[in-house]
């Protein structure tokens, strides 16, 4: 899903109010790299972040990557037309409501 | 009020990106089922969800749909609105029946629905387990501003 995104966005807070921005993704290294159209509202450097990755439009097709992280600046900053920055992942986790199975819980 | 073009665009979307804020201020996105009322969004959660705890805390929410069903046109729409969670009776089944309509009624959505017809208490037991006190709501979205993106 990361390699190739159907829909992704990143959410951010901007003045105790959420922004949510349409994206481009990379998955590189252990991070993610995210980029904005021009006229695009960017997260400031070291702020958290959601990036989140999703596909599917009925019940039990939609499924989703989540990743909550820090941002950073990334190099090159520019390319393709494109602002990217770095999403430093701190927790990544995704379901896919199509493959929910019953599973007894561990102690 | 929605604007007819703007309106024209969410019938066609099947899935909202709702991005809130924590009572902390940390953002938090997650996708969800829609369906459009007159004048406002609703969108089907349970009270125990991170979304419905950050709107509970905070009603200032925002939105981005895209437009399914043809590749070619790849305008976004960006809502701001405020939220709130509703739970009376009246308004859950109001939103079950479109919510049905909505994603049911195709012969893919049909299909779909039977194939997974067993998930279907399992989606319910996780929703409700995954916090004992949760029950179903919706959250009801009032625009404040809306913005089409092309994308």
């Amino acid at each position: 899903m990361i390699e190739r995104p159907a829909r992704a966005c990143v959410g951010f807070v901007v003045d105790g109010l959420p922004r949510i921005e349409p994206v481009r993704v990379r998955h590189e290294e252990n991070r993610y790299l995210v980029g904005f159209e021009e006229a695009s509202m960017i997260p400031h450097p070291q702020s958290e972040a959601v990036l989140v990755v999703d596909e599917g439009t009925l019940f039990f097709d939609l499924r989703a990557v989540y990743v909550r992280g820090e941002t950073r600046s990334a190099d090159p900053e520019f390319e393709d037309g494109v602002r990217w920055i770095v999403l430093k992942p701190v927790r990544v986790s995704s379901w896919d409501y199509g493959r929910m199975r019953w599973e007894r819980a561990r102690d | 009020m929605i604007e007819p073009s703007v309106r024209i665009l969410l019938e066609r979307a099947m899935v909202a990106r709702l991005a809130t804020v924590s009572r902390s201020g940390r953002p938090h996105v997650n996708p969800n089922y829609f369906v459009l009322d007159d004048a406002r969004i609703w969108l089907g959660t349970t009270t125990g969800t991170l979304a419905a705890r950050n709107v509970a805390a905070n009603p200032s929410v925002q939105l981005l749909f895209e437009v399914e069903g043809d590749p070619s046109d790849r305008r976004l729409v960006r809502m701001s609105g405020s939220a709130a969670i509703r739970t009376d009776p009246d308004l859950l089944t109001q939103y079950k029946r479109r919510d049905a309509r909505k994603y049911f009624r195709s012969l893919r959505g049909l299909l779909m629905s039977l194939r997974n017809v067993h998930r279907l208490y399992l989606t319910s037991k996780y929703l409700t387990t995954t916090d004992p006190t949760s029950r179903h709501c919706v959250i009801e979205v009032e625009p404040t501003s809306i913005e089409i993106l092309e994308g």
